[in-house]
């Protein structure tokens, strides 16, 4: 019994140690604010749209923070509860490939299947009216492509690398996303060329036609015309 | 015990992360976006920034009308670091010389039917560093640094790349416009004809069927 109050103890203690890191973390992620650097304002029906022309089997992270206009203290606030952002991004083929609503804060990935372009498109969808009667809303966002979805840091301490072989993994991704985008490049001039050599037919087909039709008419018109008159006696 | 060791692990591993992204913070990050910029549209984008920090902005119109674009960039106190009126491409490097909210805007104002779209590129500051550099008071070894320039080198290649690819889809874009605008004309201007052709003719026979009923009658 004693020893079983013993291992109680311990496992209290153990996960009392546990739950302390875990909110310090918190803490710490709740208090510096994730720097997506970049934001803009957006509408309440406003639909804005990102396009990301990328290779296949590239992984997309997007990062989001909204922020809403309050008029009574005429700043930003930090954070809006009750207001989500609803994202829906389309591949190439205009097939929808995620259509997700978001809290205010958010952060989705998708991997692309096929080269090509795809559109990231990002709307609000406040429920109350009056939520926007500000009229604007910041929202900060933060795209990141390929190798920039690596987290080297995080690599570095799963694998336990050392400071070369962090360096050489970096290389290495760099290098994969080149070839990636020139196998990508090569997919792309076929299409070009395609299109191109589809024109030159096109062209020639229709020069050809227009000879055709042109003399066809003239010859048809001629003859019409000759035997109307001699059906009219003027000849 | 095994749990005690194992816990105290991932809590050194949790606490290496945490500090790993507290570094990171602190360094701001480069964004590109392309987006779709409707005729009569203005678009700003805003990012804060530390005095001191040497940032970059460059731009490439990507499809639409003649590919050129208002591009404007001002400080917290909305002096104009940088104007272009019409530009197809540009970049801009500089120092901000105060903290603040940098606002860039691209405008389509001009333009009263084509949407365009436009990439842009806005550096700030330098990469996050690799690692929560305890050691950064030695110096690079010879081979870390030849790392380093590589990777300068390949950064500069994706770089590259990216324009590339831009004026490429800009190139394609055409073609698949003058294809679909040739197949078009041609069967219009082939109905085209064939109207005229058969209108000429229908009226000739008009003209002489009038003609012929007052000549006939004078005749007679």
């Amino acid at each position: 019994m004693l020893a079983a109050a013993a291992i109680r103890v311990l496992l209290g203690f153990s996960f009392k140690m546990l739950a302390a890191a875990a909110i310090r973390v918190l803490l710490v992620a709740a208090f510096i604010h994730p720097s997506y650097a970049l934001y803009f304002h957006i509408g309440e029906t406003e639909k804005k749209c990102f396009i990301e022309e990328i290779p296949d089997e590239t992984m997309v992270i997007g990062k989001y923070r909204t922020q809403l206009w309050d008029k009574q203290t005429n700043s930003y606030l930090p954070s809006t509860p009750g207001l989500g952002m609803h994202v829906e991004i389309k591949d190439p083929d205009t097939k929808v490939i995620l259509s997700r609503q978001y809290g205010s804060d958010g952060r989705f990935t998708f991997t692309s299947h096929t080269p090509g372009e795809h559109k990231i498109c990002l709307h609000s969808n406040s429920t109350k009216m009056a939520l926007f009667a500000g009229g604007k809303l910041r929202v900060h966002l933060d795209i990141q492509v390929g190798e920039h979805t690596n987290n080297y840091p995080e690599i570095a301490a799963k694998d336990k690398l050392t400071e070369l072989q962090l360096r050489a993994r970096q290389l290495l991704d760099q290098v994969e996303q080149i070839q990636k985008e020139q196998n990508y490049q090569r997919y792309r001039e076929e299409r070009f060329r395609m299109t191109s050599e589809s024109t030159n037919q096109r062209v020639l087909w229709w020069s050809i036609a227009q000879t055709v039709i042109l003399i066809v008419t003239g010859i048809w018109q001629m003859k019409h015309l000759k035997s109307f008159f001699e059906a009219k006696k003027l000849v | 015990m095994l749990s005690g060791s194992h816990s105290s692990f991932s809590l050194r591993v949790m606490l290496q992360v945490v500090w790993a992204q507290l570094l990171l913070c602190g360094w701001a990050l480069g964004t590109e976006l392309t987006f779709e910029l409707p005729d009569n549209a203005k678009q700003c984008f805003y990012e804060d920034i530390t005095t001191g920090t040497k940032c970059t902005l460059e731009f490439q119109v990507v499809t639409g009308g003649h590919y050129d674009v208002d591009c404007r960039l001002e400080d917290p106190e909305g002096t104009t670091l940088f104007k272009e009126i019409k530009k197809q491409y540009d970049s801009f490097t500089f120092t901000a010389a105060k903290d603040g909210a940098y606002k860039f805007c691209f405008s389509n104002e001009f333009s009263t039917f084509t949407h365009k779209t436009v990439y842009f590129d806005f550096q700030v500051g330098d990469d996050p560093p690799l690692f929560p550099n305890e050691n950064r008071a030695t110096a690079l070894t010879h081979l870390e640094s030849a790392c380093v320039s590589i990777h300068e080198a390949l950064k500069s290649i994706i770089d590259y790349q990216t324009h590339f690819r831009l004026r490429e889809a800009q190139g394609r874009s055409r073609a698949e416009d003058l294809n679909m605008r040739v197949a078009f004309w041609s069967i219009g201007e082939a109905l085209v004809l064939l109207v005229v052709s058969i209108s000429q003719v229908v009226l000739l026979r008009s003209f002489f069927s009038d003609k012929k009923t007052t000549c006939t009658r004078v005749g007679s």
